[in-house]
Parts: structure tokens; sequence; C-alpha cells
């Protein structure tokens, strides 16, 4: 509108100018209609053409007012009027009609100011109206120009580009003849971008299925893992636990509760040996490893585990543990069976001779007095040899369970090796003993059918007896007298086979010593 | 070529006769001349001007003067008005066909040939007329001569 208001005035002043020059230049046009007239007038002193030619200049709207003057004559329309508004005339010379030297007369015109200005004004003003008209058409059709060519392609490439969600397949369409403009490139560049931020979605996807892959693998490996394991902070806080310790941790009856005391020694039961061990390995710098029992509040089986722990340092230089419990419980109770296995007989199922002699250490050590009875088996070997090992071992497995039937709840059998039993009775004379063993000797003699064969088969026994503590405190003199009673009652097998059953004496004691 | 070699001959007489004429017709002076009773001796151009173009009726004397234009004789009427106020018979003829409506300036008197002209001049004494030089008579006054 300033350019308007700018460019209006401008005109205004031009088409002023201009109109005050194209009034000199139509007076000069007009006088020249006239300049004939003027001149035959002035020349023939003709007032009638003087008037003629004065008249004819003031019907001009242009002029407003003339007079003609010579030596003989004077003729004026509206002077006074002329010169009350201090309007300078143009005066202009009439020559002699055929003498154009001589100047005969002399026409002053009055231009008229006020019409001429009137005029400008006029114009001025149909050429501002029509400088109006013509800006608020052309700024009419720049704006529909801008809208449908620049403003409506941005908008919808704005919309559309609001809608777009990045990383997706999605692009911003190419508006309408845009394709080689600065919009077009604009729509180009952000497509660009487009791919390379769904590019870099693909990829950083790819790489969080990888790490979410693996991740997941690592939770299974840890989270089903059959040990034990945590991650705790120095202060005792786990941060990372599985559900084989939880399991654990039920197992031993305490609850799950965020921590355990430094280094789980609440689960310990004796936890300064443990941390004891623990601080002396990380001291050196190494992972520590050690088989400890835990509390067992619920379960009267023992839970032992092997703990294997290691200091951890992170970037930060925070200090974490890792600490794996593997329960090793049933290898604890696997080991005690075979402790068990070792102490008794696999065949027969009672003490075998290391179990024997521990029994025998431990009763001496308790200062229990007892009897040792050493048996022998005769016709074992007949038996081995005619029906095969088998046959012995049933044999030996008969013997011994007539030796559990047989004696009391207090005494105890005892396969000492080969045909080769022990019985410590709890018996301190020899009547005592006679009886216990005599109830022995009726089961074992009972005869023994093999399978499928009618013949029954005979096993008897030799026996000899030593007395603790009354013969000697020490084992194997109390073995060494009892095999002796026992190889003079084997003499006797034959020739008198109820004579089975022989005392140690101190002589033979002595003897021996 | 076939063109010029037909036409050459007679363009070169064409233009011989109008040199001879115009050569001719320069020669022939034009005088101003009145009746010889006439008090007038003289006039310049400009009272010529003043009685052949209506401003005066009158000798600066203040007798009656009647200038007479000769009305069969194109080539002298207009040698005349050339000469006199340097204009063609065609715009002396408009000047006065102008003037005739306001009815108070009168144009010159008609007379038809030269012989009338001659006449007029001898029979009447205000008269004012235009001849060729060679056309002078006893019984007129050369007033004027045109260079």
């Amino acid at each position: 509108m300033l350019v308007v208001l700018t460019t209006a005035e401008f005109f205004y002043r031009a088409t002023y100018e201009h109109e005050i020059s194209e009034a000199n230049n139509d007076i000069q046009e007009l006088y020249q209609t006239v300049a004939a007239t003027a001149s035959i007038a002035a020349f023939l002193e003709d007032e009638d053409l003087a008037k003629e030619a004065i008249n004819g200049l003031v019907k001009s709207e242009k002029i407003l007012a003339a007079s003609i003057k010579s030596d003989a004559m004077y003729y004026q329309f509206n002077v006074n009027d002329a010169i009350s508004k201090d309007v300078k005339p143009r005066v202009f010379l009439v020559r002699h009609p055929f003498i154009p030297e001589d100047t005969l007369a002399e026409v002053n015109v009055y231009p008229n100011f006020a019409h001429i200005i009137e005029q400008a004004k006029k114009i001025s003003t149909d050429n501002n109206y029509s400088l109006y008209v013509e800006a608020v058409v052309v700024g009419i059709v720049a704006l529909i120009i801008t809208y449908y060519i620049i403003i409506s392609p941005m908008l919808r490439v704005g919309r559309s580009l609001h809608k777009i969600t990045p990383g997706t397949k999605e692009r911003i369409e190419m508006p309408e003849y845009h394709s080689r403009s600065e919009i077009g490139e604009l729509v180009q560049d952000t497509n660009q971008l487009l791919n390379k931020v769904e590019e870099q979605f693909t990829q950083e996807r790819q790489l969080r299925e990888e790490i979410e892959f693996l991740e997941k693998r690592f939770r299974m490996l840890f989270e089903n893992a059959k040990s034990a394991t945590v991650l705790m902070a120095e202060n005792g806080i786990i941060e990372l636990r599985n559900k084989a310790f939880n399991d654990l941790v039920e197992k031993i009856g305490l609850e799950i509760k965020q921590g355990y005391g430094e280094l789980l020694e609440e689960l310990f039961e004796a936890p300064t040996a443990m941390k004891t061990s623990l601080s002396e390995a990380f001291a050196r710098n190494e992972f520590a490893t050690g088989e400890y029992k835990l509390k067992s509040e619920k379960t009267d089986d023992a839970t032992w585990v092997q703990l294997i722990a290691s200091p951890l340092v992170t970037d930060d230089g925070e200090r974490y543990y890792q600490l794996t419990l593997n329960d090793i419980s049933s290898r604890k109770h696997e080991l005690q069976k075979l402790a068990l296995q070792a102490d008794f007989d696999a065949l027969t199922g009672i003490y075998n001779r290391n179990g024997g002699e521990k029994l025998i250490a431990k009763l001496m050590r308790k200062d229990h007095h007892f009897a040792l009875a050493l048996i022998d088996l005769n016709g074992f070997k007949a038996v081995n040899d005619i029906f095969g090992h088998d046959a012995g071992d049933e044999v030996l497995i008969f013997v011994a369970e007539q030796l559990q039937e047989k004696i009391r709840k207090n005494d105890v059998a005892i396969r000492w090796g080969g045909d080769e039993f022990v019985l410590l009775l709890q018996a301190e004379d020899e009547v005592s003993v006679k009886r216990a063993i005599e109830k022995v000797n009726d089961g074992v003699k009972q005869p023994f059918y093999f399978n499928g064969d009618p013949e029954p088969t005979f096993i008897s026994m030799s026996v000899g007896v030593s007395f603790f503590p009354a013969m000697s405190d020490d084992m194997n003199t109390l073995i060494k007298l009892a095999d002796i009673a026992m190889y003079k009652a084997k003499q006797n097998k034959v020739s008198a086979p109820n004579d089975y059953l022989f005392f140690a004496d101190s002589a033979s004691r002595n003897g021996s010593q | 070529m076939t063109f010029y070699k037909h036409f050459s001959p007679l363009l070169a007489v064409v233009l011989a006769l109008y040199s001879f004429s115009s050569v001719a017709q320069s020669q022939e002076k034009i005088v101003v001349v009145t009746n010889l009773n006439n008090d007038v001796q003289v006039l310049d151009k400009k009272g010529i001007i003043d009685l052949f173009m209506g401003k005066y009726s009158a000798f600066p004397n203040g007798r009656q003067a009647t200038p007479i234009d000769i009305e069969l004789n194109d080539e002298l009427k207009g040698q005349f008005y050339k000469s006199l106020v340097g204009l063609p018979l065609a715009r002396v003829n408009a000047y006065w066909s102008r003037l005739k409506f306001s009815g108070r300036v009168k144009p010159p008197a008609i007379e038809q040939t030269m012989e009338d002209v001659k006449q007029r001049l001898e029979d009447d004494e205000s008269a004012l007329a235009y001849v060729y030089e060679s056309y002078v008579t006893d019984k007129m006054k050369v007033v004027y001569r045109f260079d």
C-alpha cells in the first residue's frame, strides 16, 4: 500500500507537470488555429475578426482569458479575472499576413491553471484508481499464483511430512510441476533424509533384535543354570540372582530377601571360616573356591555347596562379587554311601572286616566289655568246589542271615573275610557266650538245599572266643587269641563235631605275645 | 535500354522547351500602373499590398483607388501575387473567400482580358492594375516595378 501511495503521488506530480506542458503545447496549438485570423484582423484592423480570434481562443477550457492589442485596436476577454488570479499570460506576436517580417499586434493568452490542475488531478485520480485496481488485481493474482505454486505444495509437503512416521517406507509425494523447483529439491532432500533414517532404524532394529536374542539366551543360561548364581554388591545387596539360588535358599528354609549379609554369610553354618578363606583368595587377586556346609533350618539333611567367588570391578570402579553355589549335597551323600560301602560286606550286607575293626576300636575306646567270637565254616570249600562260587555265595548269605537272626540286639555280626565271621557279643563270661553261640550254631547247622538239589547240604562251624578287656585291650591280640582257640576247635571238627567252641586261655595268650 | 532509346530524345525536347519558356517568362517583368491622369506618381510595395489585399480603398492622397484583377490570365495574376505577397493564387483566393462574409472588405474589381484591363486603365482614373512591362502604353503610368 505504501508503494501504491508513493507511486500515486509520483504519478500525480508527473501528470501535473505533463498536463502543464501539454496545456502549454495546447495553447500554442490553439493559438496557431486563430493565428491566421488574428493576423488578418491586425492587417485589416478588423475588430470583428479580432473578436472571432479571441473568442475562438477562450472557447477552450484551457484558456481563462485572452487579448489582442495593436496600434489601431484592442480587444480582450476575461482578462481582468485572469489578472486578479495573478495568472501570467503567454505572449504571441501577430505577424503581417503578407510581410512576415512585420509585427502588427500582440496576443496575450492566460492559461486556465485551475482547469489544468483539475484535469491533472482527474487524470491522476483515474490513474490512481486504475493503479489501485491493478495493484489489487496483481496482488490477488500473485496471491493465487503463490498459493497454488508455492504455499499449497508446501502445505501438502508439510502435512505429509507430519503424517510420516520416521523409519517406515512412507515418503513425501512430489508435488506436481515441482520436480525441478526448490520445493522439489526440498522434498527430494527430505526423502533422502527419510531413507537414511529408515536405514538407520532398520540397522538399529536388527542390532536390537540381535542383542535381545543374545540377552534372552544369556538370561536363559543364567536363569536355568543348575548352579545358584548371584551378582552381589560389596554391601551384600544382591543385584542379580537366578532361580537356582532362590530354590537353594528355600531348600535350607530361609526366606527370600534382598541380601544375606556380607558374602552371603547368613547362609553358611560357619561363615567365619568361609569369609576368611575368601578374603585370603581375594587378597591374592584370585577367585576363591571351597566346599561349605549351609545352615539347615528346615531339613535334617545337610546341604553342602561348592562356593566359587570371584570379585568383579566395573568400568566405573564399583566392586561386585559373583558367587556361584553348586549344591554338592548329593555328592556328599554319595561319598557317605561310599564310606558305608567300605564298612559293610557287599554280598551279605553285614559289617565287613574294615567296618568290624572300626566297631571294635570304637567299643574299645568307649570301654564297652565284649566277647569276640571268631567263626570259621567247615565244608564251605567243598561246596565252593562242587557247586561253584554262586553256591558258595548262597551259603555265605545263608550263614550271615542266621548270624543276624540268632544274635541279640546288641550283638554284632561281621564277615571277617572268606568264610570267616566274627561276632561281638555283649558278654563277659563263658556261659553266656556259650548260650549265644549255641543258638547261632543251631541255625547254621540246619540242612541247606540248593535249588533243585534233593540232597541237603550241611554246614558246620568252629568258634574261638576271646574277651575284652579281660584277655587283652589290643584288638590284634584279641583276634589272635580267638584265632588260636578256633584253630583248636577245628581239630575236633570230624572227631567231635559238638565240641566246636573253644575259649582262649591266658596261657596261650601269653604264649602268643 | 530499349526504353531510353525511345524516350530520351523526346525527354530532351520537352526539357528544352520548358527551360526556354521559363527564361522567356522570367524575362517578362510585371509593373503596376495607373491612369495617366492619376496624381499618384509612385507607390511602395506595402502600399500596393494594402490596396490589393483590401486594407485601404484609397490612395495615400485620399483619392479612391480601384485595384483591378485580371480574370483570364492566371499566369500574370499568379506571377503578380507571388511577387507581391509571396502566396500562390489558391491561397489568395482562400483569403478572399474568408473575408467576403464580413462584407466590409472588398476584393479587387475584375476585368476579363488584358485588353479589358487596358481599356479600364484608360477609362477609370481610380484604376490600379498590374501588367507586363512590355504591355505598358503611353496612356498608362507606371507607379511600381517588381525587381
